[in-house]
């Protein structure tokens, strides 16, 4: 009965959650740029991957070009097994942000993403599997 | 010759009367046993190439197996396109050849590049070659159904698989029954990988025992008691009991037997397809038949098969024949054309008799129809021709021309007799109609000549307006050219026979001397003010051209089928249950609007099927109720409903056979292909998109998709090669343990009956449902007990890959579709082609080629153009010749401005759109136009050679009313016959028919209304000295 009555109390703070989807499960819309696309809350997050190249786009929930002003974001690079992680610095562009990053030999790496929205104030975290290869 | 043949005719008139009724019973006979069809055989030669490729995924099954095999194939002769797609487990091949080479040849030359392929492919991965298929193959749709909670979805698919489609392969003329949904029995050992550990067995271990699970061996003979017995060896399983008890292991001296490592139970086969019938889980079967079988004929002996399975069938299985008969279509088609034709020979008769007014010249005239159908029949008997609507339409067109013929000699032969009866002295009756036959024979050989030339181009296009259109090019001169031996056989025979006797008291009907009496009018009138004549029909006639730029332009008329076909597709990836929820959603749409009578759905691909649909791919079949709205207005409704309910699917509505023969034009299914070439897929994702943007808004743009060349979810287990080595293990040899761990492998076959199961071993769904699961499976014992599990020498990890990665040429290419709605694909085409240029930047290597049916009308018209071209040059030719002026040929070609400017505001005012069908119906009215100038004007060169008139106005006034009648009845009968077609728009059997009639209709009466005044005023202007020289000329000839 204990356990019942502070679940019950927990449950509001359900109200202060966000979003509640799983941001990594497969998008049902096509990217526009070809690459792989998430969806948050307010936006859809494409990355596009060319051998060392990462270049990320940022989409309305229309599919239209978002601006990037105001988002702030944060760049890693996991490897596999160890789990050993990598930062990646990033440059904005107008709509989204470009890197590099050498995973020199490896088959491939996970791209971690921290993201704020300015419009929610929300920070929600992307994984992307990178095949450079 | 053709003199010596009339002489014969009317010299042994009882063995031309024996030869005609033979001719007529004949044909009659034989009539009846020509196949059947829509239409003429269209199907371009190609062979499909079909790879089982174990479950790999699209990248492996492009390099590994569809490149390997196309770089064998390039260089085939006769070779013209190779498309290509690669999906998971899965590559087809499309290997098209020019329309002229032999498809049998093909598919020898292909087996032999196949069996040196098949050396540089994977190991056990064999290419087959798909079955010799026409185009309008898919002749019906079944579909099985249960009413009875008992009759599980094994037992339905069951039914389909070993019941019915054993009794519809027997069928003559069918060549394959394809079967989706229900569920595809199968003996599956569920191992359990956990189980497997824990008796210290490998997959190795299993592997290699299962392969042993069932055999038979021989044991010789034995010899008992001077009897010889054959010994077997008996190892085969039976039932599941059997696989239990199959030992696979030992266990510290115990046998491990399957039953301690795995669940074995009957279930569904691995399910890659789906089927339903109005909105019910079902088994829809679909036929294939042989090219050049006749289609009612095999419908109706599946019908009668399906009837005699009926006592025998569970109760409460329902097995329905008419979700889809293309016989339908074609019986409605067919059936129409022959009510038009029979209406036509009515309307013929009654212009016969109304201008005639006499019975027996009728009934002569009229018999020309009969006899060159009957002969045409016989013709295409010979050559394995069949009766379909393009060659009946050649007939419709024809029919008004048969009796032309007949007209011009029977009229001639009537005029001469009279004559002849008025004379004090009358010459011999059989003399007379020898000498009137002979007189006209010229002329009318001529112009038939002349016709037949003008179909000269039909027979040179290429593609499926060249397979098409040639048949009705074949009917209609073969028709034609019947006619014409009629006119100079059984004509002048009947003649003799039924114009004896009464000719003195017949006189013209006033009706034919009102006519004539308004010919003399306006000719009076006419004839001296030549240069206003003239001026004025010039002046028309480029009025008219510039109503050219105002229609649009088509391929071909849209056919009307009867039924619709409806595509979903959504995003790839998704599994079948959503397909099916999605196709349910769309199901639901279609049967809740009162138009549509039954809906039948397929999703994803069939285990035999060489169409290659991923499971994201719902094909929906519509058949609709006779009664309703407009069929436009409901399709319009449906694809807005479809896209507010399915906002994520594309949608993409169209007919089966309009499908089918896009799809044969462009690979794709619409009538609008852009594709885009290059090398990398994400660029052409992202090219794709731009493109898809760029032209969205375009008016008259719908069913605008892309082709779903997107990623999938993959879990991919990467072999580390430094660990794998650690172990003493391969990469090859970690990947193989894996496909059967993961994929599974048939290892034996259960036999009940004749009904022939797999027995199928793989991981359960606790072994393999998740990634982690997965790391953990157990790859090898080592000698010193330590196990080796698969995250030890490989990374698993989930990943996106393409979904399928299509080829053209050997290429990469994604394909943009569309479909026009209200607005022509030429006009259409041009703005897609400037939105392109302006918005979309390729980078370099990628291009755009727009491909489709605008494609294939752009090659039809400058082909028939330049082809016309030759044979008008041809035209000149025989009419220089024959005359030897080139006033009288400048004169005859001058009529046939005349006959286009008709045309051209007929069909502006009724279709609005130049169609190669419409070119058709001005390479005929070229022929027909000029027949009665040719006519005309050879009266008037024979008024002055034999009946001693001289070039005067009285002379012309005179020729042109003898000839009044004639040209009025060939163009009216023309005209009418081709009446019923003019009303026919958009009638099943009628749609390519319908343009031609316009054209030829709107030609004949302009031409033949102008022709009476424009070809006697240009000859009064230009003709004396031509024709002073041709007398002398003909003249001088006789005397040589």
């Amino acid at each position: 009965m204990k356990k019942f009555k502070i679940l019950l109390l927990l449950f509001p703070l359900f109200a202060f959650s966000h979003g509640g989807h799983d941001h990594d499960a497969p998008s049902k819309v096509a990217a526009p740029k070809g690459g792989v696309i998430k969806e948050l809350e307010n936006t859809y997050v494409e990355v596009v991957s060319k051998q060392k190249d990462l270049k990320i786009y940022l989409y309305d929930k229309e599919l239209k070009p978002k601006s990037s002003t105001g988002f702030k974001i944060e760049l890693e690079a996991e490897l596999p097994r160890t789990k050993k992680k990598e930062i990646i610095n990033s440059l904005t562009t107008v709509s989204g942000f470009e890197a590099s990053y050498d995973a020199k030999k490896l088959h491939r790496y996970t791209l971690l993403i921290k993201i704020t929205d300015p419009s929610t104030g929300h920070t929600d975290k992307l994984k992307y599997t990178i095949e450079p290869r | 010759m053709l003199n010596a043949l009339i002489k014969f005719s009317l010299n042994h008139r009882l063995v031309v009367v024996a030869v005609s009724a033979f001719l007529i019973v004949y044909g009659t006979l034989t009539i009846q046993s020509l196949p059947i069809d829509v239409f003429p055989d269209i199907t371009r030669p190609t062979v499909t190439i079909l790879t089982e490729s174990h479950g790999m995924a699209p990248e492996e099954v492009e390099t590994q197996v569809t490149l390997q095999i196309e770089n064998y194939l390039n260089g085939l002769p006769g070779l013209t396109r190779i498309r290509s797609q690669s999906g998971i487990g899965l590559s087809v091949i499309y290997v098209e050849f020019d329309w002229n080479t032999d498809l049998y040849l093909n598919r020898q030359l292909i087996q032999e590049k196949l069996n040196l392929a098949t050396e540089r492919l994977p190991k056990d991965i064999a290419p087959i070659m798909g079955p010799v298929g026409s185009l309008m193959g898919q002749i019906q749709q079944i579909a099985i159904t249960s009413e009875n909670a008992q009759i599980s979805a094994l037992q339905l698919r069951d039914f389909a698989e070993w019941v019915l489609r054993p009794r519809l392969m027997t069928i003559p003329g069918v060549s394959q029954v394809i079967a989706i949904g229900g569920g595809l029995k199968q003996y599956q050992i569920l191992v359990s990988a956990e189980k497997l550990n824990s008796f210290q067995l490998t997959l190795e271990d299993l592997d290699q025992e299962l392969s042993q699970i069932s055999q038979n061996t021989t044991g010789g003979f034995l010899v008992k008691d001077s009897q010889e017995y054959l010994v077997r060896n008996i190892g085969v399983v039976t039932n599941l009991d059997d696989i239990k008890s199959t030992r696979v292991g030992q266990h510290f001296g115990r046998a491990v037997l399957i039953q301690d490592i795995a669940s074995v139970i009957e279930a569904p086969r691995l399910k890659r397809g789906d089927g339903s019938f109005n909105g019910k889980p079902s088994v829809v079967v679909t036929i294939q038949k042989q090219p050049g079988a006749d289609t009612v004929k095999i419908t109706k002996a599946i019908n009668e098969a399906i009837e005699d399975l009926g006592p025998s069938l569970p109760k409460g299985l329902i097995v329905n024949p008419h979700v889809f008969k293309q016989s339908d279509f074609i019986e409605a088609s067919i059936q129409g054309i022959q009510n038009k034709l029979g209406v036509g020979t009515v309307l013929v008769f009654v212009i016969l008799f109304l201008f005639l007014a006499n019975l027996r010249m009728s009934v002569i005239t009229l018999t020309a129809i009969p006899l060159s159908f009957l002969v045409t029949a016989l013709v295409f008997y010979w050559f394995g021709l069949s009766v379909n609507t393009m060659t009946l339409g050649g007939l419709a067109i024809a029919i008004g021309e048969l009796v032309d013929d007949a007209i011009v000699d029977a009229e001639n032969v009537f005029r001469r007799l009279k004559e002849n009866s008025k004379l004090a002295m009358p010459r011999p009756f059989l003399k007379v109609i020898y000498e009137a036959s002979s007189e006209v024979r010229n002329s009318i050989v001529l112009a038939t000549v002349i016709i037949a030339l003008v179909f000269l181009p039909l027979f040179q296009l290429e593609g499926l307006e060249g397979r098409l259109l040639a048949p009705l090019g074949i009917a209609y001169i073969t028709s034609l050219m019947a006619s014409l031996v009629v006119s100079l056989t059984v004509t002048p025979v009947m003649c003799s026979y039924l114009l004896k006797g009464q000719l003195k008291e017949h006189s013209e009907t006033p009706f034919v001397q009102r006519l004539k009496m308004w010919d003399r009018q306006v000719l009076e009138w006419a004839l001296p003010r030549s240069k206003l004549i003239l001026t004025s029909s010039l002046s028309a006639f480029l009025l008219s051209l510039l109503l050219i730029p105002f229609m649009g332009r088509d391929f071909l008329p849209k056919f009307n089928e009867g039924t619709a076909m409806i595509s979903v597709v959504s995003t790839p990836g998704i599994s079948l249950e959503e397909s099916n929820r999605l196709g349910q959603v769309a199901e639901k749409i279609l049967l809740a609007t009162p138009e549509i009578k039954s809906v039948s759905r397929r999703t994803g691909r069939a285990e035999m099927d060489e169409h290659a649909a991923g499971l994201h791919v719902s094909e929906i079949d519509i058949d609709f109720h006779s009664k309703g709205r407009d069929r436009e207005i409901v399709l319009s409704e449906l694809r807005e409903k479809l896209k507010n309910s399915l906002p994520n699917a594309g949608v993409n509505i169209g007919q089966p056979l309009s499908h089918l023969i896009d799809h044969m034009l462009s690979g794709v299914s619409a009538a609008i292909a852009i594709k885009i070439f290059g090398p990398d897929l994400t660029t052409l994702r992202e090219k794709s998109i731009d493109l898809k943007n760029a032209i969205q808004n375009i008016e008259g743009l719908v069913d605008l998709r892309i082709e779903q060349q997107g990623l999938i979810p993959q879990v991919k287990v990467h072999v580390l090669r430094e660990e794998a080595a650690k172990f003493q293990l391969s990469p090859g040899e970690i990947t193989n343990k894996l496909e059967a761990a993961f994929n599974g492998e048939t290892v034996a076959q259960i036999i009940e009956e004749t009904k022939i199961y797999d027995v199928f071993y793989q991981f359960d769904e606790n072994s393999r449902g998740s990634v982690e699961k997965m790391q953990n499976t157990l790859i090898k014992i080592m000698p010193d007990g330590r196990k080796v599990l698969l995250q030890d020498v490989a990374d698993v990890y989930e990943t996106d890959g393409p979904n399928e990665i299509n080829r053209e040429n050997g290429q990469r290419r994604i394909v943009i579709s569309a479909n026009a709605s209200g607005r022509d694909l030429g006009s259409l085409i041009s703005s897609i082609q400037e939105a392109v240029k302006k918005d979309v930047q390729l980078p370099e290597g990628y291009y755009v080629i727009y491909d489709g049916q605008f494609e294939n009308q752009k090659k039809a018209t400058q082909q028939i153009l330049l082809y016309s071209l030759i044979s008008f040059l041809g035209i000149v030719l025989i009419l220089w010749n024959h005359f030897g002026s080139k006033a009288i040929m400048i004169q005859i070609i001058a009529t046939l401005p005349l006959a286009f400017m008709g045309g051209i505001l007929l069909l502006f005012l009724t279709d609005r759109t130049i169609t190669v069908a419409s070119l058709v119906g001005f390479i005929t009215l070229c022929g027909m136009a000029s027949r009665n100038a040719i006519m005309m004007i050879s009266h008037y060169l024979h008024l002055m050679k034999y009946e001693n008139e001289s070039f005067s106005k009285e002379m012309i006034i005179r020729g042109s009313q003898e000839r009044l009648i004639p040209v009025l009845m060939t163009a009216a009968v023309a005209s009418l016959a081709l009446l019923p077609l003019v009303f026919a728009k958009g009638q099943p059997g009628s749609e390519i028919l319908y343009p031609v009639a316009v054209v030829i209709v709107g030609g004949l009466v302009s031409s033949t209304l102008l022709d009476i005044i424009v070809t006697p005023a240009l000859f009064y202007r230009f003709g004396k000295k031509s024709a002073e020289n041709y007398i002398k000329k003909d003249d001088q000839n006789e005397k040589i």
